[in-house]
């Protein structure tokens, strides 16, 4: 297909080059005497065939004029070049560092991992390092089978003391991510494609774990020769990370060219890729803060793709069609919480009220008017599509106004009472929904069974730190995804004393247990019988009420083919092409 | 004598400095929140390990006054410390994104230092002719109208509806930026012989320089005409005239050079505020400056970036100063510095 893509590449940069000097004739014609000069200059320099502005890649590609917009008239964009824009929030590119949501793009299409997922499906665990694998009936000992024909875009052949050292230096950075591999007890190499995963407990979770773009698997000799370790002590003594930010060592369908903060992350096809080459040629990341600004970039032609557009912006784009609109569910959820604790939840210390509570919230309402339908609502607050989830969909509370005021009456409430609802100020949700509007929105569901709430917003840090010391009667929070298995949020907020249980004091052992033993079994059927009896009771107990859990929306240009939304990456950028 | 000068004024600024420093570092601990609550993700947070090595590497496990003096003594070997949303030490941060807000500013001062200037001047010497209504017009609408909402409406006309100018950005999308050697792209560009890489940046100054130099445009444009105006009716211009020189030298060669004086302050003043200001122009044009950065920095508790951004503004405002008392003495040799 290559050849055939060339020419077409070719034409339309002779296009673009025309229509580049037109625009600047007009631009001359406007009288500034800079610029004519500028448009003499470039007319003499002969921009068709000036060299890219890339660093020099291993073939050339032909450039993009200078202020060329594509705009409607112009040609479709330079075949092999995809740009997306979106509200980068890049702290590194080193895989066993990055914690945030852009990293993942750039590390999942650089680096490979044991395992993956092909989503809209993320139930199942696929190969992809891995040949196959097999797991210990307590779950405890993983045995992995390596592909032998992996090499690295280096030339280096993948072996699986690759993936020890990986692991190890996750494990040893004690960073962000660190917490993922403790779980690791030991690791052991019977041949170069043979490796043995030992847990320190039992995890039927583990797999799923390894999904995580921080599970990417390094060369090591390369990370090794840029100061890179995997011994105890690398969180001082590893000095990798400044040449993983700008370069990748990974055996990925891409390579890492640049990352300029703030601004822009540049990935190039790995003219070596063992696997089948993607389809593109370069791919840019390029950090735009402003929706309306992402808008007009995609319906000029600027980039292909815009990652943070609200949901008024895609309802108006989706009513002009003039691009697609790409959905796919995020396993990000929003939750109401309420402190269960006599001293700080008050009246919500009594369970019927916060079951009360519960049942007042007008959840179709929050659905259809703020997020306008782009969301779904699991039972509780493990997101929908993971395991046990929707076997639990019957305990899932639904408004009723006349119920909630039972409940009230029966905790001996019904004339009502005063609640604080504490939340950020100036704040989004996850989904993008504005704090003040939905906490307005539930102040309002709640008025309507007698409780006279008082707003408090607070700075967003202030709001977190008070929550996390469990401080506030009831707030409204996110919860973002570490791994694709109910494990994930079935631990933190069901078992006491973990992160989000803790803040609003919410024991109960058999609900702890429950949540414990679903991942010490192999079994996904039992697995889901225990999360769903968890969820039951967790429902029961009302700590924390699953409010949403909304939907990626990613407007693409009507030239992009085989965009899917990826929880874990955000999108697979190997599986994109353009057609001109 | 100049060269006493200088020194004298540098060496005055040190204390203010210090000062500086101590009021940022006091006022953003009064803030009622620990840093690493915004910078470290909830399982992290979870994990005490990784706390307190975040603790320990940016010393925030010692007291308050030892963190400071810590501040002071790493501050004078040239080290502004590591910016906690960042990771990076904020010296490098600075030296990433200011060049991009003083190109912008740069852009910003032309646009509004020329035209400025060139409509004081029709303003003055047409005074109360429609020449000078419009001129004054335009002058207050500069003033006026608030820069984001300029900078949206210029790029919905200029970018998305005429595609005349191109949209934000230093460069096209689809460019990538020069190598990084001193962080000006018109600079980098030129180095690495991108011609085209260069004159793509030029074409990206445009709009934004002019949204952002809009409101000093206005102001310098006020100030000349009225200050030229003033110094028409003395006495020494009728005297020009009565010698029967040409308007056109009594104006630009006599008069325009007394009535920049005022305007010197003004665009020395205006200078300073562009570069602390440019946050709207420089999110509304996804231009990755220290305006930004700084308000990345306020809103994540991220102190030491804190410091580094108040610290670079105020030394950029003693420089401009300098340079606009050095330039009074040559506009107007009577004014003696010292």
């Amino acid at each position: 297909m290559f050849p055939r893509a060339e020419s077409s590449l070719t034409t339309a940069s002779a296009l673009k080059t025309r229509m580049h000097r037109r625009r600047l004739l007009r631009l001359a014609a406007m009288g500034g005497g800079l610029l004519a000069t500028g448009s003499l200059l470039a007319a003499c320099g002969g921009a068709e065939t000036s060299p890219t502005a890339a660093p020099a890649g291993e073939q050339p590609t032909p450039t993009t004029a200078p202020a060329a917009q594509a705009t409607a008239t112009a040609a479709p964009a330079t075949g092999g070049t995809f740009v997306i824009a979106r509200l980068t929030d890049t702290v590194t590119l080193d895989p066993s560092r990055q914690y945030e949501l852009t990293s993942p793009i750039v590390v999942g299409a650089c680096y490979e991992r044991l395992v993956t997922i092909e989503p809209p499906d993320i139930k199942t665990v696929v190969p992809q390092l891995a040949r196959e694998w097999e797991i210990s009936e307590d779950v405890t000992t993983y045995t992995f089978m390596l592909r032998d024909d992996v090499t690295f875009a280096s030339g280096n052949r993948l072996t699986a003391s690759d993936v020890i050292f990986s692991f190890n230096r996750l494990r040893e950075l004690k960073d962000n991510p660190s917490w993922m591999a403790e779980v690791i007890s030991s690791m052991d190499a019977a041949d170069d494609h043979t490796l043995t995963i030992t847990l320190s407990e039992p995890n039927a979770a583990f797999l799923a774990m390894l999904v995580s773009p921080n599970f990417s698997v390094l060369d090591s000799q390369v990370v090794k020769e840029h100061g890179g370790t995997d011994q105890p002590g690398a969180d001082q003594s590893d000095t990798a990370t400044e040449w993983l930010n700008q370069n990748s060592a990974g055996s990925g369908p891409f390579i890492l060219r640049s990352w300029v903060p703030e601004t822009e992350i540049v990935m190039e096809r790995n003219p070596d890729y063992w696997g089948d080459p993607p389809a593109l040629e370069r791919v840019i990341i390029r950090h735009v803060a402003d929706p309306t600004t992402q808008r007009q970039l995609l319906e000029s032609g600027d980039i292909d793709a815009a990652h943070n557009l609200d949901a008024d912006i895609i309802a108006e784009l989706e009513q002009a069609g003039t691009v697609n609109i790409v959905r796919g569910d995020t396993l990000d959820t929003e939750y109401f919480a309420m402190h269960t604790g006599q001293d700080v939840g008050k009246e919500l210390a009594d369970r019927r009220v916060r079951q009360a509570l519960a049942y007042a919230i007008d959840y179709d309402g929050i659905i259809e008017q703020i997020l306008r339908g782009a969301a779904v609502r699991p039972p509780s607050v493990i997101p929908a599509g993971l395991v046990g989830v929707a076997e639990a969909e019957q305990y899932k509370y639904v408004q009723d106004v006349e119920r909630a005021k039972a409940l009230l009456a029966e905790a001996g409430l019904a004339d009502g009472f005063d609640l604080t609802l504490t939340y950020n100020s100036g704040g989004t949700e996850v989904g993008g929904v504005s704090s003040e509007v939905l906490a307005s929105k539930i102040a309002d569901d709640l008025s309507q069974i007698g409780v006279r709430v008082t707003l408090d917003p607070r700075a967003p840090d202030v709001r977190l730190a008070d929550y996390r010391a469990g401080k506030l009667q009831c707030t409204i929070s996110g919860w973002t995804p570490d791994f694709l298995d109910s494990h994930g949020w079935a631990i933190p907020f069901g078992v006491p004393g973990e992160a989000a249980a803790r803040r609003v004091a919410y024991e109960n052992q058999e609900v702890a247990e429950l949540f414990q033993q679903a991942v010490r079994v192999a079994d996904p059927a039992e697995r889901a019988r225990l999360y769903a009896e968890g969820q039951r009771l967790l429902n029961e107990d009302a700590p924390f009420i699953c409010l949403y859990q909304p939907k990626a929306q990613v407007a693409v240009a009507k030239s992009v083919e085989g965009y899917v939304f990826n929880p874990v990456t955000q999108v697979d950028v190997a599986q994109l092409r353009k057609t001109s | 004598m100049l060269l006493q000068f200088v020194a004298k004024r540098i060496l005055l600024s040190i204390p203010l400095l210090i000062g500086i420093t101590l009021v940022t570092f006091v006022v953003s601990h009064l803030v009622p929140a620990d840093p690493l609550t915004a910078v470290l993700p909830e399982r992290a947070w979870n994990n005490p390990e990784t706390v307190q090595m975040y603790r320990e590497r940016w010393g925030l496990d010692r007291p308050l006054h030892e963190q400071y003096l810590i501040y002071l003594r790493n501050l004078l070997h040239g080290d502004l410390g590591e910016s906690y949303t960042t990771r990076r030490p904020v010296g490098t941060d600075l030296r990433l994104f200011f060049p991009a807000t003083i190109e912008l500013a740069a852009a910003a001062m032309l646009y509004a230092v020329t035209v400025g200037i060139a409509l004081g001047v029709v303003s003055a010497v047409w005074s109360n002719r429609l020449a000078d209504h419009l001129a004054r017009l335009i002058a207050l609408v500069g003033v006026s109208l608030p820069v984001f909402w300029l900078g949206l409406l210029a790029l919905q006309v200029f970018y998305a509806n005429l595609g005349l100018l191109p949209g934000p950005g230093r460069i096209d999308t689809r460019l990538v930026a020069p190598p990084t050697r001193t962080g000006f792209y018109t600079i980098d560009s030129l180095l690495a012989g991108q011609f085209d890489v260069f004159l793509n940046t030029l074409y990206h100054l445009i709009l934004p320089g002019i949204v952002l130099g809009s409101y000093a445009m206005g102001i310098i444009a006020r100030m000349t005409r009225s200050s030229l105006l003033e110094v028409l009716s003395l006495d020494y211009i009728r005297t020009a005239r009565a010698k029967g020189l040409a308007e056109q030298r009594v104006v630009i060669g006599h008069a325009l050079r007394n009535a920049l004086i005022p305007t010197v302050t003004v665009v020395g003043l205006t200078f300073g505020s562009l570069l602390a200001g440019a946050v709207l122009t420089e999110t509304i044009f996804s231009w990755p400056g220290i305006g930004r950065y700084a308000v990345d920095a306020a809103t994540k508790l991220d102190l030491p970036a804190i410091l580094g951004v108040t610290l670079l503004i105020a030394v950029v405002y003693v420089i401009v100063n300098l340079i606009t008392d050095i330039l009074y003495g040559i506009l107007d040799p009577r004014i003696r510095v010292g």
